[in-house]
């Protein structure tokens, strides 16, 4: 059989588009990725009673875009404007009023890529401290919170333990001093707390394989001792391991960071 | 016999513009989500999440722990299956009709050719070449095996795919970049460099080619050895010496058939065996 070219070219197109279309109409054509589907579910809403408190007009978590101002944000949201500010550790020459999400990268540049801050997180923290339903983007499956919102979410909300410890996975954990500063804007003795970042490169966190910890100087042997059990595959998830295995991430997760934290002082 | 005038094959050129725009306003629909302005009716999917080659990367991730490497998505797979199909039909005319990166090469090299006249596209030694064209199987092999081993896109920081849509968002590593300038400067006098020397996916559609169902042929008892097949192939295969062109380097561009540039009707065709 011999083929011409315009035949070939409406099958090129044929094979590729009506492939797309019959795995969208199969439901197979995703785009994005659920991190961790076999975990808690991150949208999962933290209780009626604080969705009936907080629930503004129509507005919803995946509404807010990277060009919302932090008091635009705490406008739609109820949410005050300082936790906002302590959540995201906002430096204090920044206004929190006027900061918008997509300027974080100027001021997080090392929470880029695979533990990013950025306009997900804002997201991922109104939708829980609001109890409104949220899905993650394409884009965000990288999106961890800093420590402070971590801490925020834990007294503000009821959460389960299992959102706790999926919290607890995608935390950057911060050492930040609490300085006070005299806004003095209106006049008051407001003072507001400024956080001071450092960041430790070496966090073992939720997106930690087995293959991190090893590129990271941990011994085989010694991770092996502390999960309980032999590495199933270096490319799994820590935190995946744990779950499967019904161990506690939290506890897991302090015992590795000890060890990699005596490795590179 | 017809003349030595080229016959456009155009649907091919239609393709590939059409697939250039779709990927590049895919980009900017993918940055411009962020502020609340999207291209109606358009996905605004990641780049990886539209590139068939991540489904490769992530096949060995895939089948150890059942995830994807980080930044794909079944999306991926879905194209790497696709491709695969056509390949498996046509060998690798993913690369010659549809990959936007072929196409923007292709596209320097038509200055290219009015600069260097007929040594375009000679330049490199064919004793030299003939080995150079092996590179893009290492790059494969170190691609698979450093993904493998860190479940991470190896190949991201030097992509020239993802450098050239994504080059004005400031997310593009500086190695992407210059692999890209490269890539871009080199074809002025080479046709396709990174097709020919460095493309990972390239290599492994290369090998379809081996096996494809469809490929070109070439009628011996009507040929008039004129070379011109030769002379106008993209990859520099030497059309006129072999039957079947079962080259690893062929992307089905059908620039070297009779419905193109052969004279004689009928004599380079792209089809099954039994048609000769």
């Amino acid at each position: 059989m011999k083929i011409h070219s315009k035949t070939l070219g409406t099958i090129i197109a044929i094979v590729i588009f009506g492939g797309i279309l019959g795995a969208s109409a199969m439901g197979l054509w995703k785009t994005e990725s659920v991190r961790n589907p076999n975990s808690v579910q991150r949208n999962q809403s933290i209780g009626e009673a604080a969705r009936e408190d907080t629930i503004t007009g129509d507005y919803y978590p995946a509404d807010i875009r990277g060009n919302h101002r932090f008091g635009e944000i705490s406008e739609m949201f109820d949410i005050p404007l300082d936790i906002l500010s302590y959540a995201f550790a906002l430096p204090a020459d920044i206004d929190p009023a006027t900061f918008k999400n997509q300027d974080f990268e100027s001021i997080y540049p090392e929470f880029e890529g695979e533990q990013e801050i950025g306009n997900g997180s804002v997201k991922w923290f109104v939708a829980l401290y609001t109890g409104l339903p949220f899905e993650f983007e394409d884009d965000e499956e990288n999106t961890y919170l800093l420590q402070p919102a971590v801490d925020i979410l834990k007294n503000h909300t009821d959460l389960t333990a299992e959102q706790i410890a999926y919290l607890d996975a995608y935390t950057i954990e911060i050492e930040f001093e609490q300085v006070e500063i005299n806004t003095a804007e209106d006049g008051a003795d407001n003072n507001e707390e400024e956080t001071v970042r450092k960041q430790d490169e070496m966090v073992v966190a939720g997106k930690t394989t087995f293959a991190d910890l090893m590129d990271w100087g941990l011994p085989v042997e010694k991770i092996e001792t502390i999960i309980g059990g032999d590495i199933p595959n270096h490319l799994m998830l820590v935190y995946d391991y744990c779950a499967e295995n019904g161990l506690p991430f939290g506890q897991i997760k302090a015992k590795l960071q000890v060890e990699v934290d005596t490795l590179n002082p | 016999m017809k003349s030595f005038t080229k016959n456009k094959i155009w649907l091919r050129t239609v393709l590939q513009i059409f697939f250039f725009i779709l990927i590049a306003l895919i980009a900017v629909n993918h940055v411009l989500k962020d502020s609340g302005i999207e291209i109606p009716l358009l996905s605004n999917a990641s780049l990886h999440a539209v590139c068939p080659f991540g489904g490769v990367v992530s096949l060995y991730q895939f089948a150890a722990v059942g995830t994807f490497t980080q930044k794909i998505h079944q999306s991926s797979f879905i194209l790497m299956i696709l491709v695969f199909v056509l390949a498996v039909l046509f060998g690798s005319v993913f690369c010659g009709w549809v990959c936007p990166l072929g196409s923007i090469q292709e596209w320097v090299g038509k200055l290219g050719k009015r600069l260097f006249k007929k040594r375009y596209n000679h330049f490199v030694p064919r004793r030299i070449d003939q080995y150079l064209r092996y590179l893009r199987y290492i790059m494969l092999i170190w691609v698979l095996y450093a993904t493998a081993m860190t479940g991470k896109l190896a190949f991201g920081d030097i992509d020239p795919y993802y450098a050239l849509f994504n080059f004005w968002t400031g997310e593009v590593a500086v190695t992407g970049l210059v692999v890209l300038g490269i890539t871009l400067l080199a074809s002025l006098a080479v046709e396709r460099p990174w097709c020919k020397y460095a493309c990972p996916y390239g290599a492994i559609l290369g090998i379809t080619n081996l096996f494809s169902i469809f490929a070109i042929r070439r009628r011996e008892s009507s040929c008039k050895s004129c070379d011109i097949c030769t002379h106008e192939c993209p990859m520099n295969i030497p059309v006129h010496a072999v039957k079947v062109v079962r080259d690893h380097q062929c992307i089905g561009c059908l620039e070297c058939t009779s419905e193109a540039i052969c004279p004689v009707e009928n004599t380079v065709i792209f089809a099954t065996k039994g048609n000769l």
